[in-house]
């Protein structure tokens, strides 16, 4: 039998800048902070998943030292390296299997490293790493592609990071504010043509986390519990074909699972929001027709129209997303902590869709979540 | 002397590893250095993988059979790199995915034998489909860079 999984409390924790503590005292911070809002201490917590990929860490085992910072000593405590929606879908296993009443799920990201330098060691050393291509040159493959095949033009790439950054301008716990214009994006240095520099996420340094509960636990802690009620994951072929990675068929195979299970039937019209992990601004316009935005091909139209149903708008990444905030251990709890603010601040929201991917390491072989978080029917 | 209010401490990690490539990735390697560019097929969906794989992730079946190819490549998509990245060569430079021969799949490999003289342009001179083909080391030990770049097809 399905059990429901809530999230009941959640804690932000930098961003703004350079960390200035280690990423243990970071999720720390973050977690001491979910747990206090939810009015349980540690000794409450059955299980805890940390989001990490140890080469952000700059160490061989990061949930060494991030674990028992996320209140993990004595429990069944798990490390999730792929994106933070994973490590949630960590914690709602063991909800849903009935080994936990009340999970932990944080991440950290306090280390300062070379992003590409990272990424071009997770490509294979005997066919990839050598032709010099990182996570950069990867978007920038994917969006010549977009161009060829008409999907978008490089004005539509830089009017797409420019609508993240005015978003972005809004969010309180954004690492850029700056609400760049079109302007300011299509005139910043190319990079990996067609991507210019403003079309590709910054590192970010911070810390997220979330309490998850059972049902019964959910409603003894809190008036307002958010409820996952679709959650899922896909992956890709490893260096399969071109074709392959473009279709993104284990993003397509995670939502249409997660849309099954919440009963999502039009997107549009059943889900308020969608913060999407999209580190260059060209992956966001890819993502709407697998979404079911929009038709395949049409994305160009949907950014220019915007998103409506009934007369109200549907936005995507009301945070700024990744090109405004982009933690590499902890992005997809920040992004299902944001969208619980989100659904909190905005009465008329009543459903939001989170995204989450490894692709921070560049695409190929890349595992894509999703998450469906949603408000008690009253 | 004021005191900090944050520390950082400084370090990095040098570490040596050595990869066994098994029997599909060692006979493709092993090729390059007679310049030939080989494929081997699933037994199944029929579908020719370059750089050879030692199964088919789609229909999970072992791969034994090989073919050669021309060695002569179609480009699926490109970038061009116009910054430095770290451990990456210098730019400009251009990667591109290439697809052999009917492989169903795809290498990764650089573009070159373009004029990079004026570097504003080279978006300008490669086309999704272009055909290509290999420029060869001198000297070469079986490994995928034995392979300059892939230059258009006169």
């Amino acid at each position: 039998m399905t059990r429901k999984v809530g999230i009941v409390s959640y804690a932000l924790e930098g961003f703004q800048g350079e960390a200035r503590m280690s990423s243990d005292e970071l999720v720390f911070r973050a977690v001491n902070s979910a747990l206090r809002k939810a009015g349980v201490g540690r000794d409450s917590i059955d299980a805890v998943a940390v989001s990490s990929v140890d080469a952000y860490d700059g160490i061989t085992i990061s949930n060494g030292l991030t674990a028992p910072a996320a209140g993990g000593y004595e429990k069944d405590a798990t490390r999730i390296q792929g994106g933070g929606i994973g490590a949630i879908l960590s914690a709602y296993a063991s909800i849903q299997s009935g080994s936990a009443e009340l999970a932990v799920v944080a991440g950290g990201d306090a280390v300062r490293y070379d992003d590409a330098a990272i990424s071009n060691a997770s490509y294979d050393v005997h066919f990839h790493r050598g032709s010099g291509i990182t996570n950069i040159q990867s978007y920038g493959l994917v969006a010549t592609s977009l161009l060829k095949q008409g999907v978008a033009t490089e004005d539509d790439f830089a009017r797409t990071a420019a609508k993240n950054y005015k978003a972005g301008t809004t969010n309180r716990h954004a690492h850029i504010t700056s609400g760049y214009s079109y302007e300011d994006v299509s005139s910043s240095p190319m990079v990996a043509w067609p991507l210019r520099a403003l079309e590709i996420a910054p590192v970010s340094k911070g810390s997220a986390a979330l309490i998850l509960a059972s049902e019964k636990r959910a409603k003894e802690l809190t008036r307002n519990p958010l409820w996952i009620t679709g959650i899922a994951a896909g992956s890709n072929t490893y260096a399969g074909s071109w074709q392959d990675l473009l279709e993104m068929k284990g993003l397509r195979k995670a939502i249409s699972n997660a849309y099954k299970s919440a009963s999502i039937k039009n997107p549009i019209a059943d889900i308020d929001f969608f913060e999407l992990y999209t580190p260059a601004s060209p992956l966001e316009l890819a993502y709407y027709e697998p979404l079911g935005l929009c038709e395949r091909g049409k994305a160009s139209m949907l950014l220019k129209n915007g998103i409506r149903f009934s007369g109200r708008e549907i936005e995507v990444n009301p945070s700024g997303g990744a090109l405004c905030t982009n933690p590499g251990n902890c992005g997809g709890v920040y992004r299902a902590a944001i969208a619980m603010e989100y659904l909190e601040k905005h009465d008329h929201a009543r459903r939001g869709f989170i995204q989450d991917s490894d692709i921070n390491l560049g695409f190929m072989g890349e595992t894509y979540h999703v998450m469906i978080l949603e408000k008690e029917t009253r | 002397m004021e005191t900090p209010s944050f520390m950082s401490k400084q370090y990095n990690m040098h570490l040596d590893f050595s990869l066994a490539l098994g029997a599909s990735f060692t006979k493709w390697m092993q090729a390059l250095k007679e310049k030939k560019i080989l494929g081997n097929t699933c037994p199944k969906c029929k579908r020719v993988f370059v750089p050879a794989k030692p199964f088919c992730e789609i229909c999970f079946e072992e791969l034994k059979d090989w073919v050669e190819t021309d060695g002569t490549g179609v480009v699926e998509s490109f970038t061009v790199t116009y910054q430095k990245f770290r451990n990456c060569p210098e730019p400009p430079y251009v990667v591109g995915i290439i697809r052999i021969g009917n492989a169903g799949t795809c290498m990764t490999h650089w573009i070159g034998g373009l004029d990079y003289k004026h570097p504003d342009e080279i978006p300008e001179k490669i086309k999704i489909g272009m055909k290509v083909e290999p420029v060869w080391k001198e000297e070469r030990v079986g490994d995928p860079l034995d392979i300059l770049y892939f230059k258009p097809v006169a």
